[in-house]
């Protein structure tokens, strides 16, 4: 970098510690430290008495482990994330597409933060806005009875379905952006020079676009589906009971002050995110010695 | 034809998005008790009874007083972070970066859990200040990423200008620099605001009797029973959410040539 002259105030080496330093602390204080003692509490044991035992012992994963409600959930929770990854996709893919394609530069800005916006509304609010449409006496249910379409209202909140749809909507600008951008990076002179040697629209957005937006579709991927697994609101406000999904066990525990089980619990769910991450890590180096990226 | 279908389903998922919000912004002035369809006459009762109610108001004022602190701790972390990645290269950069990303990624149930063993666990209690620690965690690497690509577009030759005119190293950051990254630093701010006011996860479990920020209040109200004083609340935090981020986005938005 340079060679700041140390003749006034602090050296280069004193500038760096003053400034990182404070940002550190709070990390370390505010996120590395509260989660190592949540990795340490998942070894403890309670007693009956609800008091905690300070010695290292698998029992709370044993408890997991051995009722299939706690894993059962997860996969369920894994599931609904999936099924949210792809809904998102499936709306942002074709949407992204469209607006790098068929927009003009000016629009494309305001067209893609048209749909961000709305995403720093409170997620609470932005759920809860969900009963008004799917509730049982919301616009849905009066569109479709005032068509006589249907005689009773359907039941669709407080179901898995409800749960999925208020994912999609909270997690839909997670997907977009890095879709968008890797789609507005592409370089149009591939996809000429492939429309050049005879390749029709298909077989270009085949193999010529998506092997270049791949790492776009994965960031996206990866940024829905982590955060969606461990969501707590959107099942808590539109699951009720057949909705429900990992982040509720968790909070159940807490607030029953099983804080080991809570922990383990927790941990379990950081494990397995962290699981994910590596795999496809590694997928993504597999893909690109295979396509060859530069 | 791509283009016509594609357009379409453009237009209805733009149709999917607002749908929703604009129901609860309609519903709000609803005079009728039951939040249903059809409405018969519209009124603005619910902003009226909105502001009879103490509880809100209390939580509205929490939820404020909350985002304006952790607001300015979060923007000044978040300020020397971003110094520090653009302006140096040390050993551990990346690390560093990667636990600066974390929170972003990391479930709000975890940190929010997490938070509530620790605080208990070294004897802190849980309330108001934990609930600002919490938010300035939740925003930090957002703050920090906004002010990250002020710093590396500012162009340090003014920097180089002042020294060769005798300005020490405090007195560059704090007449040259500062001011001229002043659009990152207002942006950053008021995104880490926007979400200190409509954040609900981690609050809840570090709350207590005393602390109720406004979204807390609105999910208490809503596990009742849906009344459309919530409608009143969301529209308004809305309005004020919506009015926050285009400022931001004013701001931080650059004209790339």
């Amino acid at each position: 970098m340079e060679t700041a002259k140390a003749s006034r105030g602090l050296g280069a080496q004193g500038q760096l510690a003053c400034l990182l330093l404070p940002p550190l602390l709070t990390l370390i204080i505010l996120f590395v430290a509260p989660i190592s003692l949540m990795a340490i509490y998942g070894f403890w044991a309670t007693d009956e008495n609800y008091l905690i035992q300070q010695s290292l012992q698998l029992t709370q994963y044993k408890r997991i482990a051995g009722d299939p409600l706690y894993l059962g959930t997860l996969a369920s929770s894994a599931g609904m994330a999936l099924l949210t990854t792809v809904g998102s996709l499936a709306l942002a893919l074709p949407l992204a597409y469209y607006i790098v394609r068929f927009v003009t530069p000016r629009w494309r800005v305001l067209l893609v933060l048209a749909l961000i916006v709305p995403g720093w509304v409170s997620v609470l609010i932005r759920t809860y806005s969900w009963n008004l449409v799917i509730g049982e006496a919301g616009l849905m249910n009066w569109l479709l009875l005032s068509a006589g379409l249907i005689d009773e209202p359907i039941k669709l909140l407080f179901t898995k379905t409800s749960v999925v749809i208020g994912l999609i909507y909270i997690y839909l600008p997670y997907m977009l952006v890095p879709i968008y951008a890797s789609i507005e990076r592409l370089d149009n002179s591939v996809l000429e020079a492939a429309e050049n040697l005879g390749a029709d629209p298909f077989r270009r957005f085949l193999y010529v676009t998506l092997p270049l937006i791949a790492p776009g579709i994965v960031a996206g991927c990866v940024i829905t589906f982590i955060p969606a697994v461990g969501e707590y609101v959107v099942p808590n406000m539109l699951g009720g009971l057949k909705g429900m999904m990992y982040g509720n066990l968790i909070t159940t525990a807490f607030s029953n002050f099983d804080w080991p089980f809570g922990s383990a619990l927790s941990m379990v769910l950081l494990a397995s995110i962290l699981a994910c991450l590596l795999i496809v890590g590694r997928f993504l180096d597999v893909n690109r010695s295979m396509l060859g990226h530069e | 034809m791509t283009r016509w279908v594609l357009g379409t389903f453009t237009l209805f998922v733009y149709a999917m998005v607002y749908l929703p919000i604009a129901l609860v912004v309609i519903t709000s002035f609803n005079q009728d008790t039951i939040t249903t369809l059809p409405i018969e006459r519209l009124d603005t009762r619910w902003y009226a009874e909105l502001f009879n109610d103490t509880k809100t108001l209390q939580s509205l004022w929490t939820s404020l007083q909350v985002g304006v602190v952790s607001t300015a701790f979060a923007t000044v972390l978040g300020l020397l972070s971003a110094l520090a990645i653009v302006r140096h290269n040390f050993r551990g950069k990346s690390l560093f970066m990667l636990l600066t990303v974390m929170p972003m990624l990391a479930p709000g149930i975890i940190m929010g859990v997490s938070l509530l063993l620790f605080a208990r666990y070294v004897g802190f209690q849980t309330g108001f200040v934990a609930v600002l620690l919490g938010h300035i965690l939740l925003s930090l690497p957002y703050c920090t990423f906004i002010l990250i690509s002020s710093l590396a577009r500012f162009d340090r030759s003014l920097e180089e200008a002042a020294r060769g005119l005798g300005a020490g190293e405090f007195s560059v950051l704090w007449r040259v620099t500062l001011p001229g990254i002043m659009p990152g630093i207002i942006g950053a701010a008021l995104f880490a605001f926007t979400i200190s006011i409509g954040e609900f996860v981690v609050s809840f479990f570090l709350t207590s009797a005393g602390t109720t920020t406004l979204p807390i209040r609105i999910y208490s109200i809503v596990k009742v029973g849906i009344t459309p004083e919530i409608n009143a609340v969301s529209t308004l935090i809305l309005a004020a959410t919506l009015l926050l981020s285009a400022t931001a986005l004013r701001l931080t938005w650059s004209k790339r040539n």
